[in-house]
This record gives C-alpha cells, sequence and structure tokens, in this order.
C-alpha cells in the first residue's frame, strides 16, 4: 500500500482560495486508484476518481462521486456513503475499504 | 450457434472502437451474430480505461510528436499501448448459453480461446486472474470486458513484439523519481511472442492460430464475414462524434 499527499492550492472566481487534494492509492496487489477532491469547510465539495480498476456497470463510479458531494470528510461518513454502491456493484482491484482509504489519504484522515 | 469472424487490419484507434462498439450495438439487439474480431492499429495507438484521466496517464505532446493516437475505452483496466500486437474483440449475447453468468468466469471462458491459440503456436500459457494471461510467469496478453446492451464485450491484446523504453516515452508514471525502476519492472513481468519464440511472428500467422484457439476453446464454429452496411455507418458516427472527441477522450 502506497499513498502519497500532494495538497495543491487553486483559486476560483473572486480570488477565494480552495483546497485541492490529491492521492495516488495502490491496491496490494490489485489496481490504482486515484482521487482529486475540493473541499470546502471539511466538506466534499468535488471529486474526481480515476483509476485502473474495473466497476459494473461502469456508471457507478459517477454514481459514487455525486453521493459523495456534501459529504462530510471523515473516514465513517465516507465509508457509509461509499459502501452500499459496492455491494450492488461488481468490482475488480478494488473495494469500498480500499476507495475509502484512497479518498481520506489525501489528507491521513484518522 | 453461429458465430461470425471478422478479420479487420488497419483500421485507426476511434474507428476500432467505433466498431466495436457498433458490432455490441448490432449483437444486442440480435441484428448481427455473436463475433470474434481480429485486429490492428495504424497508426500505433494508446487506449486508456474508462475510469482513467487522460492527463494523468498520457503524454499527450509525445504521442502527436509520434504520431500516435490516443482513445479512451468503454471498458475498465490500464492504459495500453497498441503497437506490435494482435487485438481481438469478442462480441456476444449475455444470454447465449455458453456465456458463464459470474464476470470472473466469463474472463477465463474467453480467455480460452486466447490460451488454446498460443498453444498452437508452441506456448504454454495460463489465465490470471482477473484479466491476464502469462507465458513463463510474465504477461503476454491483457484483457477487459463490459457488458452493455445485453451483450459481453471482451477486448484485448495478444503481443506479438515489446517496446518498454518506446511505451514509456508515452505513458505517463505516478512517480516520476522511480520511473526507471518502473520501467525494469515492466520489463521483467511482461513477454511477447517474439522474445519467447527467438523469431519475429506476424500477424497472420497468430490470427490463424487464434481463430483455430477460440475454436477449440469455446467449441464453436466461425463463418467468415464482414462489418454490414449498418455496423459500418454506426462505426463511422461514433469514431467520429465519440471517439475522436475531445469531450469523450477527456472526460475524467
Amino acid at each position: 500500500m502506497n499513498t502519497k499527499n500532494r495538497p495543491e492550492i487553486s483559486t476560483i472566481e473572486k480570488n477565494i482560495p480552495i483546497n485541492i487534494y490529491k492521492n495516488i492509492y495502490k491496491v496490494e496487489g490489485g489496481k490504482l486508484i486515484r482521487i482529486s477532491l475540493e473541499l470546502n469547510n471539511n466538506k466534499i465539495k468535488n471529486i474526481k476518481i480515476t483509476g485502473d480498476f474495473f466497476i459494473h456497470p461502469e456508471n457507478t463510479i459517477e454514481n459514487i462521486e455525486q453521493k459523495l458531494i456534501g459529504c462530510k470528510f471523515a473516514k465513517e461518513d465516507i465509508f457509509n456513503k461509499v459502501s452500499p454502491f459496492f455491494i450492488k456493484a461488481e468490482h475488480f482491484g478494488f473495494d469500498a475499504f480500499h476507495l475509502t482509504e484512497a479518498i481520506a489519504g489525501v489528507k491521513q484522515l484518522k | 450457434m453461429k458465430f461470425r469472424l471478422i478479420i479487420d487490419s488497419n483500421n485507426s484507434a476511434f474507428m476500432n472502437m467505433g466498431i466495436d462498439e457498433s458490432i455490441m450495438h448490432h449483437v444486442g439487439t440480435g441484428k448481427s451474430l455473436p463475433t470474434l474480431r481480429l485486429y490492428s492499429w495504424k497508426p500505433s495507438a494508446v487506449s486508456i480505461g474508462y475510469f482513467q484521466s487522460l492527463e494523468e496517464e498520457v503524454d499527450f505532446d509525445a504521442c502527436e510528436k509520434l504520431g500516435v493516437d490516443v482513445v479512451r475505452r468503454i471498458t475498465g483496466g490500464g492504459a495500453v499501448f497498441h503497437d506490435k500486437e494482435l487485438t481481438y474483440s469478442f462480441i456476444i449475447s449475455q444470454s447465449a448459453e455458453i456465456m458463464p453468468k459470474q464476470i470472473l468466469d466469463c474472463y477465463k471462458k474467453i480467455c480460452r480461446g486466447i490460451i488454446e491459440g498460443l498453444a498452437i503456436i508452441g506456448l504454454k500459457a495460463t489465465f490470471v486472474p482477473l484479466n491476464d494471461i502469462v507465458c513463463d510467469g510474465k504477461k503476454i496478453s491483457g484483457n477487459a470486458q463490459t457488458r452493455r446492451e445485453g451483450c459481453v464485450l471482451q477486448h484485448g491484446t495478444i503481443l506479438l513484439d515489446v517496446d518498454v523504453d518506446k511505451m514509456f516515452s508515452i505513458l505517463k508514471v505516478p512517480d516520476e523519481k522511480i520511473k526507471d525502476k518502473m520501467i525494469q519492472n515492466v520489463k521483467e513481468r511482461v513477454t511477447s511472442l517474439k522474445h519467447i519464440l527467438g523469431r519475429e511472428v506476424y500477424f497472420d500467422e497468430v490470427c490463424k492460430a487464434m481463430i483455430s484457439g477460440f475454436e477449440q476453446g469455446l467449441v464453436i464454429k466461425f463463418s467468415p464475414g464482414k462489418l454490414s452496411p449498418s455496423e459500418e455507418k454506426f462505426a463511422i458516427e461514433l469514431a467520429k462524434e465519440k471517439y475522436s472527441t475531445r469531450e469523450w477522450n477527456f472526460k475524467r
């Protein structure tokens, strides 16, 4: 397992700074998950989950990203939002735990 | 059950992905027979997995410089440099009796065709879940599957030859600091027919072996065929309006 934090600062209109965080998470013996995440008041404002994994149906990832918008940036909250999707979908190379770790890993959450 | 065989070399990346999707659409609506298509890429191309970010995986400028096409697949998995290889797609209704219901079993079944084909050429290969075929412990074939429109579509590659250094001049690595180590690692883990057999291996030879391999491995019989006018028309539309667009290729 290998995580790497790379916080970046960007600006939006009116020069209000927002924090964009990135993480690369390698599932041991599995696939690579990349997270790009925007936080606002410790809530997820935007998230992009990419990687070389497989999940069927494929739109599951877009649905997870939508569901996570507004979610408190805490491991338990993230896992609770993510895990129901993994019960319904067929997934290979990663699971709900790995995805939660990948997301939380952008800021080393406990 | 009747099966169609299409041998279709030298299409662009956009057209190759358009043809695969078009066949899937026509098989799904009962207008076409289940199909094995054997093809290659002209020019060479990089395909990225459905969930990958093109910006993160591919050096777009290097591709432009080398004249390499870049396309997003509708299947998951990793980035692939399609250079000296034979690519196949196998498209069949999900309800076909010969297809297992579980995705992993489905991979295993379709990969049996490739393993039998490799055996005809003289290679002993095995399936390694989820989606690899290995020979002497090294990967020689990668495969990816999707299920849409009531169909199973699996496509994959059989490496005729591999140039790992050229591959990494196009693909980005997660961590530049360990790039050399990664390249070394891939050299140790990936092989090709040329490397194993110690001679040049050509598309036509592998094509013939794969046709027999699929017939033996899946216990089916192919009739040679070609795209229907409707399949061709839809493939051209998909190539133009989906697979060659920035909107699709940079969608994640």
